[in-house]
């Protein structure tokens, strides 16, 4: 069992797993609005738009984590005026904001002299969580977890019935733009775990598992957040053992579990199919 | 301090509560009401003026496309008038959630959502709980007498993507029963269900009519509404053409399909 201890003797190890997991289950709870309500290109989006926000905080020595969280923020509300009321559809917002932002990111990184001081901006580095990271990475998950779980039925309402909830005084608009914020938010978090290009896979990937697993609402919650600790765990750990990327590993351990459990429905599906077939 | 933060926060509820209007007032009027979609060539409705007393069940219809789903959005507050107005139990339409319930066409709601039966039929009682509240003993009381009313209490921890079309019409009709408005708006209600659920749906509104509520209903299948209802209205390209008692509109309707004539004038 020494294998299982020994990466957690170091103190850069410990606050890692501590960051991964706060990091996995606030994306993981947010990803399953983000899968149900048909947001991923969005998450995608906000990650990458995050990449201005972070070179100017990193060329003025700010907090990077308060650019990204400006950038997205100001990228999610832009994304959510643009498209409202359906005069520009959704997809061809973020397209546009998203490219323009990325495209931002990119020439101002060309004004550094080299491209080395960004890439744990583009792949993450959990590694190097701070102690202040740490406070931050908390403080986002209690404000994400709390507001989805006191605002658990109106979220749910403006999901499933705008109109009835319109009818009955709730204002839809307001929600999402709360949704957006939120996960620009969580976005930012994530980046610190795997970096601006990845990071829409901690929204997306577990909440598309467990979606494959339950059709409950707050158990699909519940198991996502659970898939993400998991690969979260799995992801550092093969990166501490094996010497790769702990961002790829992290998400490519995420995308193994789906690919499993994606396969095992197809066979169960397929022997149930074949069954009922020779039972006529 | 935060405790009573959260207290004055709970009883804001979501909107307006207007619980009494003016005496004497309809439950829903509109005078020349019309209605305008941002970039559309042509108004929705146009110079609607009709009303609906408390205790009338109220069939609207004419082909799809003329207006009738708009004419039900702009009393329950969701379309705002271009021109005219739209009163509802003497307040402006969307002023009185409490008192008016909405039943949407079924392809306006997200299946998919992984929410079972119970948990859609109570987001009809949303509206009384407001922010922050859980279902009391009572609105569970609720949900489980409408659930028995539309026949659904065995399909009640069913996901709602797994209902027939005729089930998640009994589904809606039960969440519209749990509101307990006084003015109830119906799109559509028997559209693409089978015959047993249509005649439940006209059982349970005709026993709403009974209990002193005011029901619009639309629909382009006015021959099953017909023989049930109090008044028939009919509307063509935007406008209410007809507004009659039931027999007589269906007598006139029918006339009107055999003989081409302009549309017929409005009788108030």
């Amino acid at each position: 069992m020494s294998w299982l201890f020994e990466p957690l003797a170091y103190p850069f190890m410990r606050q890692a797993a501590l960051a991964i997991l706060m990091i996995s289950v606030t994306c993981a709870a947010l990803g399953v609005y983000v899968v149900l309500r048909r947001m991923a290109f969005f998450g995608d989006a906000v990650a990458h738009t995050t990449l201005p926000g972070l070179v100017i905080a990193y060329l003025n020595q700010w907090n990077l984590l308060v650019g990204a969280v400006l950038a997205a923020v100001t990228t999610a509300l832009g994304i959510g005026w643009l498209s409202r009321r359906q005069q520009l559809q959704e997809d061809t917002a973020i397209g546009v904001l998203f490219t323009g932002m990325f495209a931002l990111g990119i020439v101002l990184i060309s004004t550094v002299q080299s491209y080395r001081d960004f890439s744990h901006m583009l792949f993450g580095n959990i590694l190097g969580v701070t102690h202040s990271d740490l406070w931050a990475i908390g403080v986002v998950a209690v404000v994400v977890l709390g507001t989805l779980a006191l605002l658990h039925k109106e979220l749910m309402l403006c999901s499933v019935d705008p109109n009835h909830a319109r009818a009955i005084g709730l204002d839809p608009d307001r929600l999402r733009y709360l949704l957006l914020v939120l996960m620009a938010l969580a976005v930012v978090t994530g980046i610190q775990a795997v970096g601006v290009v990845l990071t829409s896979a901690l929204l997306v990937t577990p909440a598309a598992t467990s979606g494959l697993v339950t059709k409950r609402l707050v158990p699909m919650m519940t198991i996502a957040a659970a898939i993400a600790c998991a690969s979260g765990i799995c992801g550092l750990y093969a990166s501490y053992y094996l010497s790769i990327s702990s961002g790829g590993a992290i998400v490519l351990v995420c995308t193994i579990v789906f690919a499993l459990v994606f396969t095992t429905i197809q066979i169960r599906s397929g022997r149930q199919r074949t069954r009922e077939a020779l039972s006529l | 301090m935060i405790r009573r933060l959260l207290q004055s926060f709970r009883r804001t509820g979501y909107g307006h509560r207007s619980s009494a209007g003016p005496g004497n007032c309809f439950a829903l009027e509109t005078h020349r009401l019309t209605v305008c979609y941002p970039g559309a060539s042509r108004p929705a409705i146009s110079e609607v003026t009709l009303a609906v007393e408390s205790g009338e069940w109220v069939v609207l219809t004419g082909d799809n496309g003329t207006g009738k789903s708009t004419l039900l959005k702009a009393a329950a507050g969701l379309i705002e008038p271009h021109h005219g107005s739209i009163r509802v139990f003497g307040h402006t339409a969307g002023r009185c959630q409490t008192r008016v319930s909405y039943l949407p066409q079924r392809g306006e709601l997200a299946w998919h959502f992984p929410i079972d039966v119970y948990t859609l039929v109570m987001t009809g009682r949303f509206v009384h709980m407001g922010w922050l509240r859980r279902p009391t003993r009572e609105d569970h009381r609720l949900v489980e007498q409408a659930l028995e009313r539309l026949g659904i209490r065995e399909l009640a921890r069913t996901q709602i993507g797994e209902l027939s079309g005729g089930q998640q019409q009994r589904v809606l009709l039960a969440r519209t029963l749990v509101h307990e408005a006084d003015l109830i708006l119906l799109d559509e209600p028997s559209n693409a269900v089978d015959a047993d659920t249509v005649e439940v749906i006209l059982d349970v509104v005709a026993g709403l009519a009974r209990e002193g509520k005011a029901v619009l209903a639309a629909t382009h299948d006015h021959a099953r509404f017909h023989p049930r209802c109090d008044r028939l209205m009919r509307m063509q390209s935007g406008r209410l053409v007809e507004d009659a008692p039931s027999a007589a509109a269906h007598r006139n309707w029918d006339a009107a399909r055999h003989i081409p004539a302009p549309a017929a004038e409005f009788v108030a």
